[in-house]
């Protein structure tokens, strides 16, 4: 099998919250992880495509089943992201989170106890949260043992959900300073996981809390100029500089001014305006990233600034259109904003002749052979792939879509082959059958008219020997025509039981036929799936 | 990522059966007759405990549209099943396998119907439940269904009678 089939049930049981996340991120419709979740008016989530599917043979919520229209879906990007980002860590974090579970050494095993029965003590919220800041930090851990690459983009991320956090104040903080809040609610048991997590870099918790800001900024300040800007100065109420407007700790502000601001220079660390710090929301990102190119001229790129960006862009990606990578926008951000793809529109078909459908199709550069039929079930096919392709973060190109079309194509003429395949054979049986039928009859009928014969001959024979009263004779005849008469009778039901023992014969040695390879299937499958479950047990 | 309605099915169908076969539900056994086919499943159901069809075995088969889960299978007993809402052929009649378009019995509300939320555990599911409790507003076996209503203890003999012939006793 060349399908990876996952399921929420991957997750040990222990990470019971895990299974739930697991599973809500799936669409019910094809059990598999959102790709561009739809949201209806009734709260739920499908998948794009699975919905338009769905919707395009009945209008109601598979889940709920209200009444709704494909009009009344709405992107639901966070959650699409999420999915996204879970499926592209599953494998990791499944990894970590089985690698923590297994027993290494004896007090590891003790620690493990005693934690595994105090979450027990805990309500489920509690549960989680330690849960997932336990996995959290053991992936971390693990990330940071790969390429350098992936580390920097695990800085954005930090930083970003870092920024996200202080948003509504004007702290414009660390993690260590926001930290000791989560790590009083995660009690004495927060130190515990990182001892158990094989990468020896994680052992302290406060180098993992205080590594992200300080670890980029440096990086950062070392590329763009010598400014001294520790870890520190984070720490402080970002201001707006009272010349240039750009967010800058207080701290700094004199060595800003004298530095930059009033010999002329931009400061190549801090050069993003405070309102942008700020309002930091998907809205004002979205005026950010739109606005992005009349900024950009007068904000030169430099490396903190590009950070800034990406790790702000990592969720609205949209403006961007078709085939870009959220990863990839950092780079590109002096590019002009694609506009948003439009969907198409839903034809009416059956106001459509063959000659417009074709040209239809032609537009959209479909094939354009085949029936009305074929034409129309292509047009709706495309146009589900096309629109689903449309509510995605990740779209495919055009070539993609056209070549899942190919794939499509190849795959309903080979059921509608087989189908008629199916359909002729049964008719050819069926003409077997009649013809059996015919045979037998004819056979019968032979039969009867036989049997039949010879009593009529009889009786004219006795007709033509005596037409007066010759009681032997006719006492004879009649003998012999109650005789030939329950012969043929006898005769007739033979035939009769024959032909309907035939029937019943055919129908049995099909029957067994089919038991038989049923039996056997059913063998070779209770084999394949008997280290999992046994087999029922059949007596009694 | 090719997702067209073939191997849309058939991932789903692979998913289904290894939850099926993970966590297997008591007195259900399911899954494909061939891996070369995913779209016919053959199915063994254990008849619920305090009814008449208690220890029976009851196999059937499940086939699949190509545009399942939009679809639902169809289901068919393949040994003699003397039930209500079970078709003299063997087919099953029960609502969740109806699509909300088609009423072959104009009174199913089109809450129990068939939806893509559904699945190959829950049909099974409402089979058992049916098995243990009929509905006889649906007949589909309509000389059951009058033996069912007038005669319990007939009805309950008849039963017995095909469960131990399923068992080939």
């Amino acid at each position: 099998m060349d399908f990876d089939i996952t399921d929420p049930s991957d997750w040990p049981k222990e990470f019971g919250p895990l299974r739930e996340i697991d599973s809500h991120l799936r669409c019910p419709i094809c059990k598999e992880y959102l790709r561009a979740a739809m949201m209806l008016q009734c709260h739920h989530n499908f998948c794009s495509e699975c919905i338009r599917r769905h919707l395009d043979k009945e209008s109601t919520c598979p889940a709920c089943r209200v009444s709704t229209s494909t009009s009344q879906l709405r992107r639901n990007v966070s959650l699409e992201e999420i999915a996204n980002n879970f499926g592209d860590v599953r494998q990791l974090l499944l990894k970590t989170v089985r690698e923590s579970l297994e027993p290494k050494s004896a007090p590891a095993q003790t620690l493990e106890c005693a934690e595994s029965m105090d979450i027990d003590d805990f309500t489920p919220q509690q549960k989680r949260r330690r849960i997932s800041a336990r996995v959290g930090k053991a992936l971390l851990s693990a990330q940071r043992g790969r390429t350098h690459e992936s580390d920097d983009n695990d800085h954005d991320d930090d930083f970003t959900m870092h920024s996200q956090e202080s948003s509504s104040g004007r702290k414009y903080s660390t993690r260590s300073s926001t930290r000791p809040v989560l790590r009083s609610r995660g009690g004495r048991s927060e130190t515990t996981p990182t001892e158990q997590v094989p990468n020896p870099q994680s052992a302290s918790s406060s180098q993992t809390s205080s590594y992200s800001l300080s670890e980029e900024h440096t990086s950062a300040s070392e590329q763009a100029s010598p400014t001294p800007a520790k870890e520190s100065t984070f720490k402080h109420t970002l201001v707006a500089c009272p010349v240039c407007t750009m967010a800058i700790p207080e701290a700094n502000t004199n060595s800003h001014l004298d530095k930059y601001c009033f010999s002329g220079k931009q400061d190549p660390i801090y050069n993003v305006a405070l309102s942008v710090v700020e309002t930091y929301s998907p809205q004002a990102i979205a005026t950010y990233e739109k606005d992005g190119s009349s900024k950009s001229v007068s904000l030169p790129a430099s490396p903190q600034r590009n950070t800034l960006r990406s790790a702000f862009s990592s969720s609205p990606v949209r403006f961007n259109g078709f085939a870009q990578q959220p990863s990839k926008l950092g780079a590109q951000s002096g590019a002009a904003p694609i506009p948003e793809p439009k969907r198409l529109p839903k034809l009416t078909y059956s106001v459509l002749n063959d000659k417009q459908l074709r040209k239809k199709l032609q537009e959209l550069g479909l094939p354009t052979h085949g029936d009305k039929q074929l034409m129309q079930r292509r047009h709706a096919e495309y146009l589900t792939l096309y629109n689903a392709n449309c509510d995605s973060t990740r779209p495919q190109t055009i070539a993609q879509l056209h070549k899942a079309m190919d794939n499509w194509e190849r795959t309903y003429m080979r059921d509608l082959n087989a189908k008629d395949a199916q359909r002729r054979a049964q008719e050819e049986q069926q003409q077997k059958y009649a013809q059996e039928l015919a045979q037998q009859k004819q056979q019968e009928d032979a039969a009867s008219t036989d049997v039949t014969n010879l009593p009529s001959s009889q009786s004219s024979n006795s007709g033509t020997t005596g037409t007066g009263f010759v009681p032997n004779q006719a006492n004879n005849n009649d003998v012999n025509v109650a005789i030939a008469s329950q012969a043929a009778q006898a005769h007739k039901l033979k035939n009769a039981d024959n032909y309907n023992d035939l029937i019943a014969d055919i129908r049995r040695r099909q029957q067994r036929e089919k038991d038989a390879k049923a039996k056997a299937a059913l063998e070779a499958n209770d084999a394949a799936s008997a280290p999992i479950q046994p087999p029922p047990q059949e007596e009694l | 990522m090719n997702r067209n309605m073939g191997s849309t099915a058939l991932k789903r169908l692979m998913t289904e059966y290894r939850e099926l076969t993970l966590h297997a539900p008591e007195g259900i056994t399911a899954g494909p007759i061939s891996e070369d086919n995913f779209f016919e499943w053959e199915a063994l159901i254990e008849g619920p405990q305090d009814t008449p069809y208690e220890g029976g075995i009851f196999p059937a088969t499940l086939t699949f549209p190509r545009d399942y889960p939009l679809s639902p299978p169809q289901m068919k007993f393949t040994c003699e099943m003397f039930h209500p809402n079970i078709y003299q052929d063997g087919t099953v009649c029960i609502s969740i396998l109806h699509a909300p378009g088609d009423d072959p019995n104009m009174y199913e509300s089109s809450s129990e119907r068939w939806s893509p939320v559904q699945s190959v555990e829950k049909i099974l599911l409402s089979v058992l439940s049916m098995l243990a409790e009929p509905n006889d507003e649906s007949g589909a076996n309509i000389e059951c269904c009058k033996i069912w209503r007038s005669d319990r203890k007939q009805f309950d003999a008849i039963v017995k009678r095909t469960v131990r012939k399923t068992l080939g006793l």
